[in-house]
């Protein structure tokens, strides 16, 4: 991770370019992200700490290509979101990008299993080998027997898990995780810091991380401290 | 295809109020439209075959331009090709067919009026000669059988019988069996009618056949063979009677046609009933749709988080719009169903024709027709009703949809 480095074209994933959101509340204008610039290679793994309301969630929204930047650019892959259709985006996170929310965000009223599958539909799988991808990794993750639950029927821990699996299941090439362990116990947080690792050290994928609490930092190649919408290096 | 209903079927399922709240919308809506429009429709064929035939006949005859016809009579002071009260010229061969062919004529006939004179005691009276055998023309124009009032109705093969009109029975003393005379041949009184107020009203009716016999002795020349000085005609429906009587006067020029006004007032009521109904089934589709439509907005609103999560693992807002519509399709499909089996149901269980005060002498009927048309409505107002939704959840940014949780 640099910041405003010249990074190899080759091994570059992801960069921001003085990225800058404002949200208009009440007919005032808020910025909540100011002068975001920086770069993230293939396979790097990147902490981004700060408060409630740093700005994190925000900016894992615009990379996520889930919101645009009021102005700036985003470039992923060598294209810039900002610029790209509803429809390009979502096809993006259909096969390159997956995020893990803080709170879940399953659906309701579908089980473990559907919610899972929804990220493989539209993909062009058949039924009988989404069947197979989805239960193999839910049964990695433990959750073999509770495969036809309902989210409500699933313990915080095992619900985190359905999400993590939910973006893993289509092996995108950057992760995104907002607080994925900020409702969880130290174990099961261990678990999905290790399920949200795993495909960095074996398929070169990208994490982002976005924390306020505990994440193992030491895991990290870069570490930065978001403030008031603005981006630093974190200091020791 | 097979995933979105799949999806669509699984949400409905699961979200039993909400689905049953909205089949039960479409069912209601269905089942109110299919029924209504059946006892509307039943209501108007009832009446309209009452309105429909009142009125549906006229007559046409060419007015002689001289006092004196083509064919001239013997006693042309007297005597001669008459159409009410107006001496008339005979009418070409072959008119009858052509004007029997027009679409809005439901049948024609061909009618010979001749005043007569009694050499006796010098009383002039009429002869309408037609062809028996059951002519709708003739039967609303003339007579029919169920104008007798003594004796019986003239028959196809009734040569040299006649009917009589009840008043000139009365005024000349005749009687069913009596022999009477007209231009030297003789009849036998087979029946006396009265037909009441008809347009081809005659003192005395007999075969065609036999008037032109009669009348050919009484004209100078040459004999008066397949013409006829009036035509008979039955329309389908008072609501084309106008257009009707245009047809014939464009295919004969010279005629002037005789019919009573009462058609017109029929084809009004007629057409107020159609507006009627038709303005009813569309406020009822309309209603279905409005309520619907709220009903499916309420749930995508509802949904908005859903929606956002969706979109966020790759949904695209064609696949959002597809799963919102199909949902509503889905809905319609099945209230629409089960509202065409109520409406049958109750169709053809309760007493509608008492309760409804309908006074017709068959069932009310279930037709296919509007079935398929209630059907299809809900199924449109399904459409209809998941398209502004859809469109509602496709412009949400999955973002906001997120950040509202």
């Amino acid at each position: 991770m640099r910041i405003d480095s010249e990074a190899g074209t080759n091994c570059l994933l992801l960069e921001c370019r003085d990225l800058r959101k404002t949200f208009v509340v009440k007919r005032q204008e808020i910025c909540v992200l100011e002068s975001i610039t920086f770069s993230v290679n293939r396979g790097e793994i990147v902490v981004l700490t700060g408060k409630s309301g740093a700005g994190k969630s925000t900016l894992l929204g615009i990379l996520a290509g889930l919101d645009r930047p009021t102005s700036g650019s985003a470039i992923f892959e060598g294209r810039p979101l900002e610029s790209m259709t509803n429809e390009a985006l979502a096809w993006l996170r259909r096969r390159d990008i997956g995020i893990v929310f803080q709170s879940f965000n399953l659906l309701p009223s579908w089980t473990a299993f559907e919610n899972v599958e929804a990220a493989l539909m539209h993909t062009g799988l058949s039924k009988s080998a989404r069947r197979q991808k989805v239960v193999a990794l839910l049964e990695a993750l433990g959750l073999g027997a509770r495969l036809d639950n309902l989210p409500a029927e699933l313990s915080v821990g095992e619900q985190q898990r359905v999400a993590v699996a939910r973006t893993l299941i289509h092996a995108p090439k950057l992760l995104l995780a907002d607080e994925p362990t900020g409702d969880v116990d130290p174990e099961t947080a261990q678990e999905i810091i290790a399920r949200l690792v795993a495909p960095v050290k074996e398929t070169g994928a990208t994490l982002i991380v976005a924390t306020h609490g505990i994440f193992p930092q030491e895991i990290a190649d870069t570490v930065f401290q978001m403030k008031d919408g603005r981006l630093a290096p974190a200091t020791e | 295809m097979g995933d979105l209903w799949t999806c669509a079927g699984r949400e409905l399922l699961r979200r039993t109020g909400r689905t049953f709240a909205n089949v039960f919308g479409y069912l209601l809506a269905t089942a109110m439209m299919v029924g209504l429009l059946s006892l509307l429709l039943f209501s108007k064929d009832a009446a309209s075959g009452v309105l429909g035939s009142t009125g549906t006949h006229f007559i046409a005859f060419a007015p002689a331009c001289t006092p004196v016809c083509d064919v001239k009579a013997v006693d042309a002071q007297n005597e001669g090709f008459v159409a009410n009260g107006s001496e008339t010229a005979l009418i070409p061969a072959g008119a009858v067919e052509k004007v029997k062919r027009l679409s809005t004529v439901k049948d024609a006939a061909p009618y010979l009026s001749f005043r007569f004179k009694d050499p006796r005691d010098g009383h002039t009276f009429t002869v309408g000669g037609f062809v028996p055998g059951g002519n709708a023309a003739v039967a609303t124009t003339c007579c029919a059988e169920a104008h007798i009032v003594a004796g019986r109705f003239l028959q196809p093969d009734d040569q040299g019988a006649a009917m009589l009109d009840e008043a000139y029975a009365r005024s000349q003393d005749l009687h069913v069996g009596d022999k009477i005379t007209i231009a030297g041949l003789p009849f036998v009184v087979a029946g006396i009618v009265n037909p009441g107020v008809r347009p081809a009203r005659a003192d005395v009716y007999m075969r065609f056949s036999d008037a032109e016999r009669a009348i050919t002795r009484r004209v100078l020349s040459p004999p008066v063979r397949h013409v006829a000085n009036v035509l008979l005609v039955e329309v389908r429906s008072s609501r084309v009677q106008e257009q009707a009587i245009q047809s014939v006067k464009r295919l004969l020029p010279d005629t002037v046609t005789s019919t009573y006004a009462c058609y017109k007032p029929a084809a009004q009521v007629m057409g107020m009933q159609e507006g009627t109904v038709w303005l009813l089934t569309l406020l009822l589709g309309l209603c279905a749709v409005v309520l619907a439509l709220k009903s499916q907005l309420s749930s995508v609103i509802e949904r908005r988080r859903d929606i956002g999560i969706l979109k966020a693992i790759g949904w695209t807002d064609g696949n959002v719009v597809s799963l919102i519509l199909t949902e509503s399709i889905l809905q319609a499909l099945a209230g629409g169903a089960l509202g065409c089996l109520v409406a049958a149901a109750i169709l053809l269980l309760a007493p509608i024709k008492q309760l409804a005060g309908i006074d017709s002498p068959g069932p009310v009927t279930v037709s296919a027709l509007v079935f398929l048309s209630g059907f299809a409505l809900a199924l449109l107002g399904g459409v209809i009703a998941g398209v502004v939704p859809a469109l509602v959840a496709a412009r949400q940014r999955p973002a906001d949809s997120l950040r509202r949780v």
